[in-house]
């Protein structure tokens, strides 16, 4: 087997303009599932009957299937039933002409929800009990309090575990490929099919998707250090 | 102005408050005094529903709520009627001083920045911290923390503070600064009911000195007949402890 480095750059160049899709899936469902996320902690947090229960459940059955099994589920599901709901709702819009990226971002806002929820449950657990204590003989409501206290105090603790989900999405979102939306991976696999050399057009997708990584974690680092300044523990 | 009546409160079946009752006056200190376990801060707790009490009731400038029987917006607006200050300071970590202090003031009660900020400075400059308004509560040290602890709970003009022993995490050298603001809250006007272990304040500042154990007030007066002539033997006892030492 030849390999040609040369090649590699040859296909580096030509899928890089595909990264602003990988991104845009990525972050549209780290949006997503940040903010389902967060309800689902916060149901959980505050232990509300019924929901807190149900919710907890839909997460164990989520956590234990692997990504490539929701999304295929999710394209099973809507591609069986969109047609005939979207009539019945009168919209006139038929499954065809639907972005393939939705089903990518469906599937990985679900990913993002359950790994954020379990995320921001556990920042929940680091906010000490004084604090609550503090904002209601102040006459603060739950709901102040939430916002004004529980989330901003969480998020310095959860944010190396977005960060690595937002990391994880990037990375899942070549299952995309898998329904035909042309993002990074598939644009590689795509390149190589006139000459057959996939190997080389994988090791151009892997140094693409391991560069964004490393601007990721750099970014992140910089993001923790600014917010280590304002909030130590004491 | 202010009447607590008949408090109960059990944890599971452990009665820890027996029928505490307390009436204060406007600008009024009161000091509660007891060996560890009397239920003392329990009952400061009950008083702004951090513990929800069993039964009994506390009227605050003649808004009576009963203890067991109050709605949600019952608790909201008298505990808006009260300042609180911890033994931890519990001051918000994500929030600089000045925040702390404006935070009950912009968020609960209604006030303008504007309005809340120059308040905010105004009481920093009482509690000597003119300058330390930026800074973080992990900047800070344990009494520069409680005093700001003081400013947020009185800056939207409470008619009563409680103070759940406000001394106790603080290193010795830094007890005075903040008992020094407490008599400046008490010169001010402010009623206050303090849990504490600190005699000489007991003693000097406050108008009554209640001894609590074992969940029931034992004995009340004034500091001069708590800590002179006690009558109760347990008052005696506990008292003792302080003085040999």
């Amino acid at each position: 087997m030849n390999f040609d480095i040369g090649f590699i750059f040859q296909v580096m160049g030509q899928i890089i303009r595909y990264v602003p899709v990988t991104i845009y899936m990525a972050v549209v469902s780290l949006i997503i599932g940040g903010a389902l996320g967060l309800v689902v902690a916060l149901v959980r947090y505050y232990k509300i009957p019924g929901l807190s229960q149900l919710l907890s459940i839909m997460i164990t059955i989520l956590k234990g299937v692997p990504l490539i099994l929701i999304f295929l589920i999710i394209f099973l599901i809507t591609s069986q039933n969109f047609n005939r709901f979207a009539k019945a709702v009168g919209w006139h819009i038929r499954y065809g002409d639907l972005p393939m990226s939705v089903l990518a971002i469906i599937g990985l806002s679900l990913m993002a929800t359950v790994g954020l929820s379990e995320a921001f449950r556990g920042a929940f657990e680091s906010v000490k009990q004084v604090q609550f204590d503090a904002a209601r003989s102040l006459g603060m409501t739950k709901m102040q309090t939430i916002r004004r206290v529980l989330i901003p105090q969480t998020m310095p603790v959860a944010l190396p575990m977005i960060i690595n989900m937002l990391i994880n999405l990037i990375k899942g979102t070549a299952i995309a490929s898998l329904v035909s939306v042309v993002e990074l991976f598939s644009a590689a696999t795509q390149t190589a099919s006139s000459n057959y050399k996939y190997f080389e057009a994988y090791i151009a997708a892997a140094l693409i998707y391991w560069m964004m990584t490393i601007v990721i974690e750099r970014g992140a680092v910089f993001l923790e250090l600014r917010m280590d300044k304002k909030i130590k523990r004491s | 102005m202010i009447e607590v009546k008949n408090v109960h409160k059990s944890f599971n079946d452990n009665e820890v408050i027996k029928g505490v009752s307390l009436s204060l006056k406007e600008g009024e200190v009161v000091t509660i005094l007891g060996p560890s376990g009397s239920g003392k801060t329990t009952f400061l707790r009950c008083l702004n529903f951090l513990e929800e009490a069993d039964s009994g009731s506390i009227t605050v400038n003649d808004h009576e709520v009963i203890f067991g029987q109050a709605s949600a917006n019952d608790v909201l607006q008298l505990r808006r009627s009260m300042g609180m200050v911890f033994q931890n300071y519990a001051l918000f970590l994500n929030k600089t001083a000045k925040q702390n202090i404006m935070e009950p003031m912009v968020i609960v009660h209604g006030y303008s920045t504007q309005q809340a900020a120059a308040r905010a400075e105004e009481l920093l400059a009482v509690i000597g911290l003119p300058d330390h308004g930026d800074y973080y509560p992990s900047q800070l040290s344990g009494g520069q923390k409680q005093r700001i602890g003081i400013a947020r709970a009185l800056a939207v003009h409470p008619t009563v503070l409680l103070f759940d022993e406000p001394t106790a995490a603080l290193d010795p050298e830094l007890v005075g600064e903040v008992l020094k603001v407490m008599k400046a809250v008490k010169d001010a006007g402010v009623a206050m009911i303090v849990v504490t272990h600190e005699m000489q304040f007991a003693y000097e500042v406050s108008n009554r000195v209640i001894f609590m154990a074992d969940g029931v007030i034992v004995e009340e007066g004034t500091p001069q007949q708590i800590f002179e002539t006690p009558q109760e033997a347990r008052t005696k006892s506990f008292l003792n402890r302080f003085t040999v030492h």
